[in-house]
């Protein structure tokens, strides 16, 4: 995994050393669900720990000042999207640090790409979710307690709506999540079938809905992909932890 | 094939983008320049196709390696996928047309116009003009002002759209170019004709996904800055509505040419 990171892995160790002095894992993991995945062509159903909840901008800014690259003034970022300034993570060029907006610290970090989505989960030693895994930990809905549709102009509390039947927050709605799978328009669940794998950098799947998608992203089969690179104001992610292997490339 | 979509802030291209989006043959990328890299938001210059350099890509951003790098990768994502149309959408580099040309390989372009009165009202109702965007600086800094009140907002914001449209139309009047040029107005008042014509240039035609994705955002306006949600009639005539009289008359001067220019009267 840690080719997709992006980073030396002399920074690499220097991230983990300070992280490991931030205590964001053991938070994560006071927040964390274990749901039973069922395979579609396999019989044996495989156990995940999940995060219940979007990761915070709180935990994400705390990353963030861990980190010794993500973005020097006049360039681009690598892996958060620290530019489009309607994100409430902002950065202090005259202290080199990141802070949140207050009042939103527990709303759901928006414009982190793939490979920072990726990151943080390294750090905690997890991973993503893969795409069928999305697809089991979402229940029933209640579409009058889902951010999505423009009803709220913009993300909510990661806790503001009730918990789904498996104690998710946010399941269907507030913001959308990267998976590990690399997407195919004819492929689905890459990242949880034993076939031979095909190799497209260029997409990585994305699923649910987010407070700025209409309707018909309430459907949680629906498959689609985004180019990894870019941190949009419509993304989330959330933490998995797990020991069934899954095939990620 | 890929595609640039290119229209002013306030000109209706995220509900448009987001309407192309909704086609599965369809993917885009919102704003890849102005909302993820610094400097394309500050800088209004104008750079040829000349100006492109295939290591560095232009010389402005030879010490920008990670500028650089999202660029070129942007680029072969736009020109790796031979399965669906890619596109990205700009709000800014009207004058950086021709270089963004070269940089991405561009195959097609669609030129989205909304009656600048109205993208003025509406960059005006969000005070976008103080925001980042900074009207007055980039007025200022990289066009010819002489004889405009940098003091008076309408004057700034006028002059500032008056300036970007009429580099949209050099675009649209070139014939070398695959350019499709479209009004929002057109899109809103007869949507199938339109749309099916938008869809046909792009190899593709106006899908059920996306007409249920229109229909769906007309019911009702709901206010936020990005919203898709409108009614037409707010999008067509709040401007008319709620733009003052005398302001209007100065308005009117000011987009008077490049209103005749794209016949909105």
């Amino acid at each position: 995994m840690t080719e997709y990171l992006r980073i030396s892995t002399l920074d690499l160790n220097t991230y983990r050393e300070v992280w490991q002095k931030n205590h964001i894992k053991q938070d994560i993991e006071k927040a964390l669900v274990e749901i039973s995945i069922i395979q579609e062509d396999k019989e044996n159903a495989y156990l995940i720990k999940v995060t219940d909840r979007l990761i915070t901008n709180d935990w994400f800014c705390k990353f963030l000042n861990c980190s010794l690259v993500n973005y020097v003034p006049g360039d681009t970022y690598l892996f958060f999207n620290c530019i489009n300034q309607d994100n409430v993570i902002r950065y202090d060029v005259e202290s080199g640090m990141y802070y949140v907006k207050r009042g939103y610290e527990n709303y759901p970090v928006q414009g982190v790409n793939w490979y920072g989505a990726l990151l943080f989960s390294y750090m905690c030693d997890g991973r993503l979710l893969t795409e069928l895994e999305y697809e089991n930990i979402v229940t029933k809905i209640d579409t009058n307690l889902i951010n999505y549709g423009n009803l709220y102009g913009f993300t909510t509390d990661v806790n503001k709506f009730p918990p789904n039947e498996l104690n998710i927050y946010d399941s269907m709605g507030n913001l959308r999540v990267w998976c590990m799978d690399m997407y195919s328009p004819n492929c689905k669940n890459v990242c949880n079938k034993s076939t031979e794998l095909f190799h497209n950098t260029y997409y990585r799947v994305v699923k649910g809905n987010a407070w700025d998608k209409t309707d018909i992203h309430l459907n949680k089969y629906l498959h689609e992909g985004k180019w990894p690179r870019v941190g949009t104001m419509g993304i989330g992610f959330r933490v998995v932890f797990s020991e069934y292997p899954i095939n990620f490339c | 094939m890929n595609f640039l979509l290119l229209g002013h802030q306030r000109g209706g291209t995220s509900f448009f983008l987001d309407l192309l989006r909704h086609n599965s043959n369809v993917d885009t990328i919102n704003e890849p320049f102005s909302m993820h890299i610094d400097f394309f938001r500050e800088n209004e210059e104008t750079w040829s196709s000349n100006e492109y350099d295939k290591g560095y890509l232009h010389k402005l951003l030879q010490d920008k390696p990670n500028t650089q790098s999202f660029i070129k990768e942007l680029a072969l994502w736009m020109n790796s996928n031979t399965e669906r149309v890619v596109g990205i959408k700009e709000t800014a580099l009207f004058e950086k047309y021709y270089w963004l040309v070269e940089a991405l390989q561009i195959n097609k372009t669609v030129i989205l116009i909304r009656d600048p009165r109205a993208v003025y009202y509406s960059v005006i109702k969000r005070n976008m003009q103080n925001s980042w965007w900074k009207y007055k600086d980039k007025l200022i800094k990289y066009y010819d002002y002489r004889g405009i009140d940098v003091d008076s907002e309408l004057e700034v914001v006028c002059n500032l759209i008056k300036n970007r449209y009429e580099n949209l139309y050099k675009i649209c009047c070139d014939d070398s170019k695959d350019i499709l040029t479209i009004k929002l107005e057109d899109i809103l008042e007869s949507t199938d004709y339109y749309m099916e014509k938008v869809m046909n240039f792009l190899g593709l035609t106006f899908d059920s996904c996306q007409k249920d994705f229109f229909s769906k955002t007309q019911v009702e306006t709901r206010n936020s800055t990005y919203s898709n949600y409108r009614k037409k009639e707010d999008v067509l005539d709040e401007w008319k509505r709620n733009i003052e009289k005398t302001d209007r008359e100065k308005i009117d001067r000011i987009f008077e040419d490049i209103n005749i220019r794209f016949k909105y009267i």
